[in-house]
């Protein structure tokens, strides 16, 4: 196993992920922006039940 | 070896990651149950059971077709079956409400009514139900969505709405 | 890792050669009928055509290629690279080989039993083969056999990581080993419900043995492994993407304890979740699909962590290979590699499919989008794109480390990953378009008579994304095949397993401890699917005799 390493060698090349920070903001926006437009889709189609 | 220090590794963006992604997930699930609940945009119940093989003893089957049930409200019944539904077409005239009832005497069939929400599974011995309001005179296709054999592709009907 | 690398016997690498040589066989026939259906959509009907009378009809083409691509590339890979994964990951040989070739044996033999009703027009009933439509019986008992023989690879993987539980009993199970695991795991209470439908149902009926089925309860069957059936075509796939491709880049994996976490909620959540299917079914009340809802939106929380996770590794790799700024590192990635190129290709419509994936999630959203094009359009991102071009890309680099001989023409392979994605992309996007203005899947479009003039365009592209797919396709088999005959490599290929950021033994323990878990497992099932098979079994009307409709 891997004897060498030391229990705390995490902060080896340790550095927060900006980047992929950035990435993920996009993809949510996007997730929002096509989910959002297939719900309206739905509304604009009207309603299936009538009490 | 077994004292290392455990820990999850969880980089603060990360965590802030996925505390947004949690929220934006109940903010959906939100106004699906509003459109659900409030408006009226809803899914199939089940309704009824019928024997696919003898739809005739099944009362309401035994005459496919549309009925009134009151002015302007409409129940229509309509039976799927290899390639073809039973009626082919309905006339109502506009600002009906007609609520479906779909069944199949053989396999299985979908029932998507065009520019509407209205679309369902259809399973033999079960009867399929959802309603829908016409606001405006045109054509409005029903096509059946899950294959049901060779013909499929021909298999349709449509709903008339007459000013 | 960087000690005592297990070195695979040729005979293991064999074993698992065998099931890829079956898996590619059955892509390069699967695959097709793809394009072919995707041009009969544009009005280019080449079925009569070129396919008569071989291939029977549009449906026993769509048959064949749901069960060949969905079905048997799939299960033929992943049985393969699990085998693999196993075997690396413990450094150690299975324990009972002879085990994991009689499931390998019983998979072929499930493979041609299933095949040969199919080709000759007997069973073009559909990959998910719902009832009452009635196929020969050799083609539910083929079924059956294959999802048998990947159970006792499985079997094998348990018995062999027993034995490796029992010589190292402090040390967390390796990341690969461990996530081949868990999809095994996975798999097993997923195929309970076809296991149900198949031997209980289907073959007797099939058979004469019984008269007549109920098929809403068959659809609750089917489902109950329908869904996370794209779960354990998924898992191989986000194991190389954990695992394998921050190693690939140049990195390291960013969190081992997040992957393994996320790996546990996939085992959890997988399964109970299958009414997500049933949405628009009259026989399933409306309350547990919301239930069902409510479990897939948790579903959608792991695969956040992973889209974060892998991202960020890949972020780490750019960074060590001196990208800077916020996104500088991605250009620095290794795209001319066609192994790396694959993958993040593949991640990138994996997000779009992901994306769908929550709409149709989305309870009454799926009003809109149940049985249109939209549904193809979604899953060729997720299992035809996320899955399939991953597994493309890891084969560009076991294809070479199991034959010890060099890639045939890397730039074709790269051609070959970009044309997969420029073709699904134009493919997909008109798929999911037009399915939203209404089009229904499984069906010859070419020959509706109900299509509107705005559809035409939609389905050009449907089409032409098409066509260039079967480009994508024959080349990818051309590399695969040309592989088979080019010079030794000097060095041998050194599987590409990434080290985590963080020692693995610092994952928590209860990340590797299995009974609480698997407790919560059935826990779950029983909430989610009990009441509602307890309902529908007891009030079942086995009433549907079977139909032969094509
Ligand atoms: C080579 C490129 C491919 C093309 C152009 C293609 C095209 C299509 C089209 C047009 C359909 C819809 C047919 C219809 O609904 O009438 C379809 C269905 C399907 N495809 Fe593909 N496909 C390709 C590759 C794949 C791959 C690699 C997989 C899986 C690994 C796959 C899995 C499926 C499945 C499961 C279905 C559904 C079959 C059914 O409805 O029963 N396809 N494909
Ligand atoms: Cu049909
Ligand atoms: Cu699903």
């Amino acid at each position: 196993m891997s004897n060498e390493k030391l229990p705390d060698n995490g902060n080896e090349d340790f550095e927060h992920p900006k980047g992929t920070a950035v990435i993920m903001a996009i993809f949510m926006l996007l997730i929002i922006i096509l989910w959002g437009s297939v719900y309206l889709i739905m509304l604009s189609r009207g309603v299936t039940f009538y009490g | 070896m077994a004292n290392k220090r455990e820990s999850m590794h969880i980089d603060p963006y990360e965590r802030t990651w996925i505390m947004i992604s949690i929220l934006m997930l109940i903010v959906f699930f939100g106004a699906i149950t509003v459109a659900g609940l409030s408006f009226g945009v809803r899914v199939p119940d089940p309704v009824a059971r019928v024997d696919p093989n003898n739809l005739a003893a099944s009362g309401t089957f035994a005459e496919p077709g549309l009925k009134e049930v009151a002015p302007k409200r409409y129940e229509a019944y309509i039976v799927a079956q290899t390639w073809t539904f039973n009626p082919r077409e309905i006339t109502v005239p506009v600002g009906s409400i007609v609520k479906f009832y779909v069944t199949s005497k053989d396999v299985q069939h979908g029932f998507k009514l065009q520019n509407t929400n209205v679309n369902m599974q259809i399973v033999p011995g079960q009867v399929s139900s959802l309603a829908v309001k016409f606001d405006e005179p045109g054509e409005f296709d029903f096509i059946c969505t899950e294959y049901c054999g060779i013909a499929h592709a021909a298999m349709y009907g449509k709903v008339i709405v007459v000013p | 890792m960087t000690t005592n690398v297990y070195q695979l016997t040729a005979k293991e690498k064999r074993f698992i050669g065998w099931h890829f040589i079956v898996a590619v066989s059955a892509l390069a026939l699967g695959s097709l009928f793809g394009p072919f259906q995707a041009m009969e959509h544009a009005g280019w009907d080449f079925y009569e055509k070129f396919l008569n009378p071989i291939f029977h009809s549009y449906y026993a083409g769509l048959t064949l290629h749901g069960v060949l691509n969905a079905l048997i590339w799939t299960t033929f890979f992943i049985t393969g690279f699990l085998t693999f994964t196993m075997i690396f990951g413990l450094k150690r040989p299975l324990r009972y080989p002879k085990l994991n070739q009689v499931g390998f044996w019983m998979m072929v033999v499930g493979l041609v039993t299933a095949s040969i009703p199919i080709l000759l027009n007997q069973a073009s009933v559909l990959y998910t083969f719902y009832p009452p439509m009635k196929a020969h019986p050799a083609f539910y008992i083929g079924v059956t056999l294959v999802v048998v023989g990947s159970w006792i690879e499985g079997w094998g993987f348990y018995l062999t990581y027993y034995q490796w539980r029992k010589e190292h009993p402090n040390t967390r199970t390796p990341l690969i080993a461990f996530m081949s695991l868990i999809t095994m795991v996975m798999w097993q209470f997923a195929t309970l419900g076809a296991a149900a439908e198949l031997l209980v149902d289907l073959i007797p009926w099939s058979l004469g043995l019984r008269a007549g089925l109920d098929p809403q309860l068959d659809r609750t069957y089917f489902w109950w492994t329908g869904h996370p059936l794209v779960y354990f075509w998924l898992l191989p796939a986000y194991m190389s993407w954990y695992a394998f491709l921050p190693r690939q880049a140049g990195g390291k994996l960013f969190s081992d304890s997040l992957a393994r976490f996320s790996f546990w909620l996939f085992l959890l959540l997988s399964v109970p979740v299958g009414f997500h299917h049933q949405y628009v079914d009259p026989g399933v009340p409306s309350g547990w699909k919301t239930v069902h809802s409510l479990l897939t939106y948790s579903v959608f929380f792991p695969s956040m962590i992973t889209a974060f996770t892998v991202v960020s590794s890949l972020e780490n790799a750019g960074r060590k290979r001196g990208g800077k700024g916020l996104l500088g590192w991605i250009a620095k990635l290794p795209w001319n590699d066609p192994s790396v190129l694959a993958q993040l290709l593949a991640g990138i419509l994996f997000f779009f499919g992901g994306i769908g994936g929550l709409i149709n999630a989305s309870y009454n959203i799926n009003l809109v989008t149940h049985n249109t094009a939209w549904v193809p359009g979604h899953f060729h991102l997720t299992v035809a794109t996320g899955v399939t071009l991953t597994f493309m890309g890891i084969l560009y680099w076991m294809v070479p480390y199991l034959t010890g001989k060099e890639l045939w023409c890397k730039k074709c392979a790269v051609i070959q990953v970009w044309l997969w994605f420029i073709g699904m992309t134009i493919f997909s996007n008109a798929m999911h378009v037009v399915g939203l203005l209404g089009a229904p899947r499984r069906t010859p479009l070419g020959q509706a008579p109900y299509i509107p003039e705005e559809w035409a365009g939609h389905l050009l592209r449907v089409g032409i994304g098409g066509f260039i797919l079967l480009i994508s396709v024959y080349l990818f088999v051309a590399v695969v095949i040309g592989s088979l005959f080019t010079k030794k490599l000097e060095k041998e290929v050194e599987p590409p397993v990434a080290d985590s950021l963080l020692d693995p033994q610092t994952t928590p323990r209860w990340l590797d401890r299995w009974v609480p878990w698997l407790v919560g497992v059935v826990i779950l099932l029983i909430i989610a699917y009990g009441p509602q098979l307890v309902y529908q079994i007891s009030t079942a009307q086995f009433t549907s005799p079977g139909f032969r409709v094509w």
